[in-house]
C-alpha cells in the first residue's frame, strides 16, 4: 500500500477590506470580507458590538444559531470601506454560526443586480477579478493525482449516480457508500468515519446546492479499492466554500467543524468551485487491507 | 432523533435519545431546561449516528449549560461512534460520565 500523501496546499488570492453590513431590520454589522467575486460575497461580521437585536446573543443568553432563520433570505447593503462604492444590495444565501467563539457569524449572498456596471466597479476595486466563470480550487491536494493513478492500476469499481436534493437522499447516499465501502474491506473501525466524510460532502451539497429550481442536482462520484475511497460530490450551484484568511483560519482552527472533520479522518480533501456553476469537494483515504497489495 | 424524559429529580432531567443526531436543531427542547435551572443527563445509548452538525449542536449546547452554572452530562455513547468524535475534540469539550 502506498505511504500516505503528504498534506500540501495553495490558498487562493485574499481579497481584504473592512465592510459594514445593512440588515433590513435597521441593524448594521461591522466586520470583513475577505471574498468578493463578480456575482457574490462572502463576509466575516463581528456581533459584539450590535444593537438590541442581538443583545441576547451578546450576552450570552440565545444561542447565535438563533438568528440564522432570521437572516436567510434576507436583502442586505453592503459598504465596502474605502473603495467609494456605493452600497451593494444583495441577497443572504448562508449563515454559519461561530459557535464556538460565539460572536463571529459567516455570511455569504449574491448580488441582487450584478450588472455590467457592478461588475466593472468590482473589478477596479480587485484587479484578481475575471469577468465569466473561473474555477477556484479552494483547497488543492497534491497527493489526489497519485492516488486516482494508484486506483486506476488497481482497475478501481466506479459508482456515479446523479439525485435530486434532499435530506432523504443525503442519508440514503451516505449509507450506499458506508456499504460500499464495507464492501471494499475497509475494516469495522473506519467504517464510521467513512459514513462521516461522506455525510459532511453530501450535506454540504444539500446545504448550499439548491438555490434555484430546475439546479437542486447533486452528482455522487465513487472509486473503490480495496482498502481505498476515492469519493466526490458536486452540486451545481457554485456558491463558493468559504476559506478563511489565514489570521481567521487561525482562530477557527479549534472549532471542529466539518471542514476540520474532513481533514481528521481523509488522507487528503479537496474542494473545487466554478461560481455559478459547480462547487464540488471530494476526498479520498486508503487502509491497511488483507488484499492490498 | 427522538428525545424522551426517563427521570425528573430535583434539579436534574435525564432523558434517553434515540435515532441519529444531525441537526443542531435537534437540542431545542434543552433550552427550557436552562431556563428552569435544571442540569440535564442524556443517555445516548439510543443513538445510532452523530455527524459534525449534530455534534456541533451537543458542544453549543454543553457550553449553553455551562454559562449557565448547570451540568449537561452524557453517557452511553456507543465506543465505534465516541472515538471518532475524539478527533473533533469530543473529550475535551462535553462532559461524558462513563
Amino acid at each position: 500500500m502506498s505511504a500516505k500523501p503528504q498534506k500540501r496546499r495553495h490558498r487562493r488570492a485574499e481579497f481584504l477590506r473592512r465592510v459594514r453590513l445593512y440588515l433590513e431590520s435597521d441593524v448594521t454589522l461591522h466586520g470583513i470580507t475577505h471574498d468578493v467575486s463578480t456575482h457574490s460575497v462572502a463576509v466575516f461580521v463581528n456581533l459584539k458590538n450590535a444593537s438590541a437585536l442581538y443583545g441576547a446573543v451578546a450576552a450570552g443568553r440565545a444561542p447565535l444559531s438563533a438568528i440564522k432563520g432570521k437572516l436567510l433570505g434576507q436583502t442586505a447593503l453592503l459598504e465596502i470601506a474605502e473603495e467609494g462604492l456605493d452600497p451593494i444590495n444583495f441577497t443572504i444565501q448562508r449563515v454559519e454560526p461561530s459557535w464556538k467563539k460565539g460572536f463571529h457569524l459567516f455570511i455569504g449572498g449574491r448580488f441582487v443586480n450584478a450588472d455590467e456596471f457592478l461588475v466593472k466597479k468590482l473589478e477596479q476595486v480587485c484587479p484578481a477579478l475575471l469577468p465569466g466563470p473561473r474555477q477556484r480550487e479552494v483547497y488543492v491536494s497534491e497527493g489526489l493525482p497519485d492516488f486516482l493513478e494508484d486506483l486506476r492500476r488497481l482497475r478501481a469499481e466506479e459508482f456515479v449516480c446523479e439525485f435530486s436534493n434532499g435530506y432523504h437522499n443525503v442519508r440514503d447516499h451516505r449509507d450506499l457508500v458506508t456499504a460500499l465501502a464495507a464492501h471494499h474491506e475497509f475494516p469495522e473501525e473506519e467504517i464510521y468515519g467513512i459514513k462521516l466524510l461522506a455525510d459532511e460532502a453530501l450535506m454540504n451539497a444539500f446545504l448550499y446546492g439548491s438555490i434555484e429550481p430546475g439546479r437542486d442536482r447533486t452528482q455522487l462520484r465513487a472509486l473503490l479499492a480495496p482498502g481505498r475511497i476515492y469519493l466526490a460530490v458536486r452540486d451545481y450551484a457554485g456558491i463558493e466554500f468559504d476559506d478563511f484568511p489565514y489570521h481567521f483560519r487561525k482562530e477557527r482552527a479549534d472549532q471542529r467543524g466539518g471542514l476540520s472533520l474532513l481533514e481528521e479522518l481523509s488522507d487528503d480533501w479537496q474542494v473545487q468551485t466554478v461560481p455559478g456553476e459547480y462547487t464540488e469537494v471530494c476526498f479520498f483515504k486508503a487502509v491497511a487491507s488483507p488484499s492490498s497489495p | 432523533m427522538k428525545a424522551e424524559l426517563i427521570k425528573h429529580e430535583s434539579g436534574r432531567n435525564t432523558y434517553a435519545l434515540k435515532g441519529e443526531i444531525v441537526n443542531s436543531a435537534d437540542f431545542a427542547f434543552l433550552d427550557a431546561c436552562i431556563e428552569e435551572k435544571l442540569s440535564v443527563h442524556l443517555d445516548l445509548s439510543g443513538i445510532t449516528y452523530i455527524n459534525s452538525s449534530g455534534f456541533g449542536g451537543l458542544v453549543e449546547e454543553a457550553m449553553n449549560f455551562t454559562e449557565a452554572r448547570l451540568e449537561l452530562i452524557l453517557s452511553g455513547l456507543a465506543p465505534g461512534i465516541r472515538k471518532t468524535l475524539a478527533v473533533l475534540g469530543a473529550e475535551e469539550l462535553l462532559h461524558f460520565k462513563d
